[in-house]
């Protein structure tokens, strides 16, 4: 009985396959499914240049232009297909992203929204400090690779929305479809043309209902104005850059109270950081849970991931080792989440000439992420979008929830959080810093 | 060999001078070619034996220097590669005007052959754009440096001076050989690991990074072993081979912290969760120094494929069986 079922998925997971091969192209030449390409509201999507530039094996052509640009920077950790399983895979940790779920971690979109090519563009271009996963700042020097960044970041949107349609196509044909129903061939196409556009109707649905997920985060001002990330930037006038230039700074006393009452939301039952972090901040050394890519063939399949012998005989299907999703020990003040209102900074800088809001340059590019501005946006972003994928929720706010956190207490956890360190708490924190701006503007 | 005739050092100097040429210009083509490898600019020019539709030698300075990174690394490979060529034809014309011996004439028209090859194999490696080829490429230059090493070894004046006093060839020798084609061997494991293909399982290059690691440790006793061995009252009198004993264990402690550091600037810190400041490092690609560090580890493993080589002839030169000492009795004039 198991072993029909087995057989009967491997049948569906053929027709999948031939079904992505027939909208999606292979790697070495990808293609935007038809149906997004006759309309115009793609148009912004469905760019060749980066499939082209991004897709096949690396080299250049006899006009200079660089093609293979993800094998020859990304493939080797994330694979050829974007599914995470590259060769250097099993050696890191955490391990390279699953782009095939369309999730993502560290974005300024919200909690799962799907991030925009900007968003993605930040990723790649610092890197994740701590993790494998390298900058690409340098790339930026010279002109000759200049655009290298936005065509992969294009590339990796491509792969990820191939993948969220491959993931959805199981999902509907495993719950939707009878056992003699067929999903997709291609033969059907001469012999039964009829049946052939129904299917390719059904796909057809899917692949729009996954690209138009997408295409909400598109836009910068559209994504900005919807995450609670976002919105708090863009109302507390962060945007403005340079947080600690142009307000008053919060006396002595007055931050010492509101890092009290950070900690004390810290331990507290609504933002109840402490029960992942530890009163410390620490982190927790017995951690048991684990991120969304290991759930969704751990757990979600009746599987428990800290048992070894459940889950060893799936490896040969090509899964990494389970490995528990730890919640930051946040008193090494080093944070991963690329620095978050670039966009915005640049917007704003734009709109107000100032030069103060420059944090970054491109000569200060490759390591920007641990300036104070930085890291305390960082923690901001986290608290209130989460980091999806992981554990970490985003907090419940006052403004959509009852009892859910202000700006002012939001404000008293992230200075609490900043001022986080294995020794003396509050030494690192001088009074004058650009800590102060949020209290005081209000 | 023809050991017994004492060579008159004079003669064939140039062709000493010629491999010395060659062997140096064989070891920055060697750094350039795995600048190749690092920034995956193997087909950073689309056409072979031309470039861009040029004849390889009239492509445009300025396009080549200005251009794109990895255009200049793979072009500047191919004139540093033909320079090589040039160089070991004027080193065979050497030979065989002024070089008396013939197997050493036939090294070097052997070299010759072998730098061909080796350029056709890069030719090779971009017309069919075969990653394969790239790898065995990488393998095979090495080897020809360590040929080319080998013909400026027999061709100094040291090696023709027959006035040494000779030790019985023991296992001793054969370690050295041995050592040789272990540091061969560990150098194509680390040619897989950088030319893995995209689709290669994570499993596979998991065991290759295991296995290039235990390589390393064994080549790490295996140079502790020869080196103290050659120190011992047999061996000690050896020429030739204490200053290449220092070069060796040099060579093996710089590239053992390449090793960590080509990991470190490829894929992550170890630790990475446990200070601040590891935390906060993040990789970099196509950086300045990761670049020097990466191929620097691929050029240090040719060199101490040459040192061991060299090492090894140096003993060999200096041993004899038991066979060859009886010959060499029997041949004594008698009184
Ligand atoms: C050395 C391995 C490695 C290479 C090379 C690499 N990555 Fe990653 N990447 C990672 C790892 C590991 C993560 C997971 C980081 C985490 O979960 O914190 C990641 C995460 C990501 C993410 C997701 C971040 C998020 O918000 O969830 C994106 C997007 C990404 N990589 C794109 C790329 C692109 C594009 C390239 C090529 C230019 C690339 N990566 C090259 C290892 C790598
Ligand atoms: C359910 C467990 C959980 C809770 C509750 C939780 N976190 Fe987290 N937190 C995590 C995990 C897991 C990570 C690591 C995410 C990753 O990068 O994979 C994390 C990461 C972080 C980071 C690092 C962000 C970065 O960019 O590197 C910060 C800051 C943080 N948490 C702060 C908080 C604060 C403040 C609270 C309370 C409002 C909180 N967390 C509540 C689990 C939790």
């Amino acid at each position: 009985m198991e072993r029909e079922l087995r057989e009967d998925l491997a049948d569906r997971s053929k027709e999948v396959a031939n079904a992505l091969l027939f909208a999606f192209g292979t790697p070495n030449e990808p293609r935007w499914p038809e149906i997004l390409v006759e309309s115009e509201k793609y148009d912004a999507l469905t760019d060749y240049k980066s499939l082209i530039r991004a897709s096949g094996p690396v080299g250049r052509n006899f006009d200079l232009v660089e093609v293979g640009l993800y094998r020859k920077q990304c493939a080797q950790c994330h694979g050829i297909t974007g599914d995470g399983f590259g060769p250097t895979a099993a050696l890191l940790d955490p391990y390279p992203r699953d782009f095939r779920r369309g999730t993502f971690k560290f974005k300024n979109a919200s909690y799962g929204a799907r991030p925009s090519v900007e968003d993605l563009v930040q990723t790649i271009t610092y890197g994740v400090p701590g993790t494998s996963m390298p900058a690409m700042a340098n790339l930026k020097r010279s002109k000759h690779y200049a655009d290298d960044i936005t065509v992969l970041a294009r590339y990796v949107r491509f792969l990820a929305i191939r993948g969220e349609v491959e993931r959805e196509l199981m999902m509907d044909t495993v719950r939707d479809l009878d056992e003699n129903e067929v999903l997709f061939k291609l033969e059907q196409r001469e012999t039964d043309p009829e049946a052939f556009r129904n299917n390719l109707s059904r796909i057809n649905e899917v692949i729009v209902r996954v690209v138009d997920r997408w295409m909400l985060s598109e836009g910068v001002e559209e994504q900005h104005k919807r995450s609670p990330f976002s919105a708090f930037v863009v109302k507390h006038e962060f945007a403005k850059g340079d947080l600690s230039s142009d307000s008053e700074a919060m006396t002595e006393v007055l931050l010492q109270e509101s890092m009290q009452r950070g900690r004390e939301l810290f331990e507290g039952s609504i933002a109840a950081c402490a029960q992942c972090h530890g009163k410390d901040g620490v982190g927790d050394p017995k951690w048991k849970d684990y991120d969304e890519w290991t759930k969704d063939w751990t757990i979600r399949a009746g599987i428990n991931p800290a048992v070894r012998a459940e889950w060893k005989p799936l490896k040969p299907l090509g899964l990494l080792k389970p490995v528990a999703a730890a919640p930051r020990n946040l008193t090494l003040q080093a944070y991963r989440g690329v620095p978050a209102t670039m966009a915005l900074e640049d917007n704003a800088l734009a709109n107000s000439g100032s030069s103060q809001g420059k944090a970054l340059t491109e000569e200060d590019a490759t390591h920007p992420k641990h300036s104070k501005n930085n890291s305390r946006l960082a923690i901001l972003r986290a608290v209130l979008n989460g980091i999806e994928g992981s554990p970490m929720p985003a907090a419940a706010l006052a403004a959509s929830t009852s009892g859910g956190l202000t700006d002012e207490q939001v404000m008293d956890l992230v200075r609490f959080v900043e001022s986080l360190s294995s020794s003396a708490a509050a030494v690192a924190v001088p009074a004058t810093s650009g800590l102060a701006v949020m209290g005081t503007d209000r | 060999m023809s050991d017994q005739i004492t060579t008159i050092p004079q003669v064939g100097k140039w062709v000493h001078r010629w491999a010395w040429a060659v062997s140096l210009t064989i070891f920055p083509l060697i750094w350039v070619g795995g600048l190749v490898t690092t920034q995956d600019a193997g087909m950073a020019v689309p056409d072979w034996p031309g470039t861009y539709g040029y004849n390889m030698f009239a492509y445009p300075v300025s396009a080549w220097v200005y251009g794109p990174f990895d255009l200049m690394v793979e072009h500047g490979h191919r004139l540093l590669g033909s320079l090589a060529g040039l160089l070991v034809i004027c080193l065979c014309v050497a030979a065989w005007i002024d070089e008396p011996r013939r197997w050493v004439r036939l090294l070097c028209y052997g070299l010759l052959a072998a730098i061909v090859a080796q350029g056709l194999l890069g030719g090779a490696r971009v017309v069919f754009d075969a990653r394969t080829l790239a790898m065995i490429h990488g393998c095979t230059g090495p080897l020809v440096f360590a040929l080319a090493a080998s013909v400026v070894t027999v061709t100094s004046s040291w090696w023709k001076c027959d006035d040494k006093v000779f030790v019985a060839r023991g296992w001793f020798a054969w370690m050295t050989l041995g050592l040789f084609l272990a540091a061969v061997v560990q150098l194509a494991l680390g040619a897989q690991l950088r030319h893995i293909q995209p689709w290669a399982s994570p499993g596979f290059f998991t065991s290759l990074v295991h296995t290039h690691l235990t390589m390393a440790l064994l080549l790490l006793v295996m140079v502790v072993v020869v080196l103290t061995v050659s120190t011992t009252r047999r061996y000690r009198d050896l020429q030739g081979i204490r200053g290449l004993r220092l070069v060796i264990s040099g060579l093996l402690i710089v590239q053992i912290l390449l090793g960590c550091g080509t990991w470190v600037a490829n894929y992550a810190l170890p630790l990475a969760g446990s200070t601040t400041i590891l935390s906060r490092y993040t990789i970099a690609i196509q950086g300045y120094w990761e670049s020097w560090i990466v191929t620097g580890h691929q050029a240090t493993g040719s060199l101490i494929i040459v040192s061991a080589l060299v090492f090894a002839l140096r003993v060999w030169r200096q041993t004899r069986t038991t066979q060859q000492f009886d010959l060499s009795i029997s041949h004594q004039p008698t009184p």
